[in-house]
This record gives structure tokens, sequence and C-alpha cells, in this order.
């Protein structure tokens, strides 16, 4: 559980920087002879098998007047029918980040109830860890100065961010 | 001391999940549900709020980040519903996109007043997987992500309020409490 948090932890705390739970690729695609009109289903997997993914189609629709987008499984073409120039997106799970995170954003209410119980677990644990250790190991000696880290850190944080 | 306290917060644990997993879902008679086109919701929706009703749609959008909302289409493209996830169904699938799903869930409403655009006006525009089909991402739902793309939509939104004479406009959604993938033939 705590190796789920803290990988999570991780990738979330970096989501402004990339997808934490899919890698998303883009690739130039062009499709130059696009027949006017309403696309059939045949002549949009004639012009996918030229990629590869006739095999993957899905469904296809107009968003909006002069663009096409393809629904493929894992992704999606996106295509301006006035250049036939657009791209290909691809969406993969990240292996182990996305169950992770998956989980880090509760997938229901028990999972929330029983993340809750653990994380006073590990509260209890953190504060009961306080007093555990006597002697010059315990909070009275070298407990002591890793308390106080522990406390000066995050208000250094606050300090300087909030 | 604390190896005896494991025990017992292992089996609390358990109990907590156990409960949750035997929670039914939202589980209203069929023959009760309204089903209904997208073009029907969006045309009935501001006198079913807090309703339970079914709506089918193809799946244009799921959201990357949090997979907590997605969006349906109808026959019309142009009719779309945002559907919200919920306790029972906690996120979606982003391999939904593309497929036509029959989703039962409650209408919700968002209504938007002068305060919020109010508000709305010394926010900046946030990044496009908050968009849904409230004001603010609607802008961004079109490719509009300028600030002055956003100013034009408050401006037009101000002109739709004034016009409506009830003081706010209503935005509906869906909150799923379950959802099936329909197969498509060929």
């Amino acid at each position: 559980m705590t190796i789920i948090y803290a990988l999570s932890g991780i990738a979330l705390n970096h989501k402004t920087d990339w997808n934490p739970s899919y890698d998303i690729s883009h690739v130039q695609v062009q499709w130059p002879d696009m027949p006017s009109g309403n696309l059939t289903r045949e002549q949009v997997l004639q012009y996918l098998s030229g990629h590869g993914d006739e095999d993957l189609y899905k469904k296809h629709y107009y968003p909006e007047p002069g663009r096409l987008k393809i629904f493929i499984d894992h992704g999606s073409y996106d295509i301006d029918r006035g250049s036939g120039q657009g791209y290909k997106e691809t969406i993969r799970k990240r292996p182990v980040f996305f169950e992770v995170n998956f989980l880090h954003y509760n997938p229901g209410q028990a999972w929330m109830w029983f993340s809750d119980i653990f994380s006073g677990a590990l509260i209890l644990l953190a504060i009961t860890g306080l007093f555990v250790l006597k002697g010059r190991n315990g909070i009275t000696g070298r407990g002591w100065w890793l308390t106080t880290i522990g406390l000066v850190l995050p208000l250094i944080g606050l300090i300087f961010y909030l | 001391m604390l190896k005896k306290m494991i025990l017992p917060v292992m089996i609390l644990s358990l109990a907590a999940l156990l409960a949750g997993c035997s929670a039914e879902k939202a589980d209203t008679a069929a023959d009760q549900v309204p089903e209904m086109t997208i073009a029907e919701f969006n045309a009935q929706a501001a006198g079913m709020v807090d309703q339970i009703v079914t709506v089918s749609g193809t799946v244009d959008h799921v959201c990357k980040h949090s997979g907590k909302r997605l969006f349906i289409f109808g026959e019309d493209p142009q009719d779309r519903l945002k559907v919200e996830s919920s306790e029972t169904v906690g996120s979606f699938d982003v391999a939904l996109e593309g497929s036509e799903i029959r989703i039962q869930g409650k209408v919700l409403e968002m209504r938007v007043d002068e305060a919020y655009l109010d508000e709305w006006e010394k926010e900046e525009i946030g990044e496009d997987c908050t968009a849904d089909l409230t004001p603010k991402a609607d802008s961004q739902a079109n490719g509009a992500k300028s600030e002055s793309a956003a100013m034009d939509r408050i401006t037009a939104l101000r002109k739709q309020l004034a016009e409506s004479g009830k003081g706010y406009i209503g935005f509906y959604s869906l909150e799923c409490a379950s959802f099936e993938e329909v197969q498509q033939e060929g």
C-alpha cells in the first residue's frame, strides 16, 4: 500500500511534465485523396489499411464540418478534410503507473474507506514510533533530532512556497 | 503491543472492503427508468434534475488524467453530453473512446449566474483535461484555449443569461451509476 501511494505520488507530482497513467503519442498523417461527402466504412478501412490499422477500426464521425475523426483501438485519427492533413493519436497504459494511479484516484467507495483506514494506521505507527525506542536512540536522544528534521523540512517548504 | 494491533487493523480493513464490495450499484427497475437519446435528454433535462435516466451514445473523449469524466455524442455529433463518475463507477477506461455505451445515471444541473461569470473572468483558463460542457471548458472543448476566446465565451453567456430571464443558465450532465458497452454490428 505504501509503495502504491509513494509511486503514484511521484507520478502525479510531475503531471505537468507527463501524463502519469498513459503514454500518448502523436504521429502526422495525411489522406491526400480523401473522397468528398460522407465516407463509408469501407473507404475508411481502405485508408487505415495503408497504416496497418484496418483491424483496429471502431467508428468514424465528423465532430465539426471539415473534420474527420476515426476511432481505433487504443487511439484515433483526427484529419482535416480540406487539407488532408492530420495526426494519429495512440494511447497506451503505462505499466505499473496506470494501476497505482488508478488506485490512488479512489476507484470506488470501498477502496476509499480501505485507504483511509490504512492512512490512519500509518499515522498511528508514526506517532507511536516516536516512543518505541528508549535511551540514546529514542525520542530523548537521536530520535529528537530525526523528529525535528521531519518537522523543519516541511515548514521550510511552507515558508518558501505558501 | 504493535504486533497485537496489526491483526485487528487488518480485519477492520478487510471488513470495510467487503462491505463496500457487497454494496449494490444504483439499481432501479429497468421499466421505471426512462431511456432517451442525447437530443431528448438535452431537451428535457431541465425538468429531470436528480432523476435517474438511461442515455446511449458514442464515447468521444475520456479524461486521461483521472478518468472521472467522459463525453458522449449522439446521431448528430452536435448532441453531446458530459458523464461523470460516481461512488459506484469510480473511473472510465480510455479504451471506451469510440465505443457505444448505455449509461444509467442521475441528472445533474450546474447553474451559471452572474456571480459565476464574474468569478470566471478573474480566473486563468485551466488546461484541457478540465474540459467539460460547463461554460469555462466549452471554449476549451471547442479548441479555443486563449484568454480572448474565454472572454468571448463569457460575453456570449452574459447575453444568453440576460435573454433567459431566469437569472441563470442550466448546464446538464449525468452522474453515472452504471453503464454497459453496446456491441456494434459490423
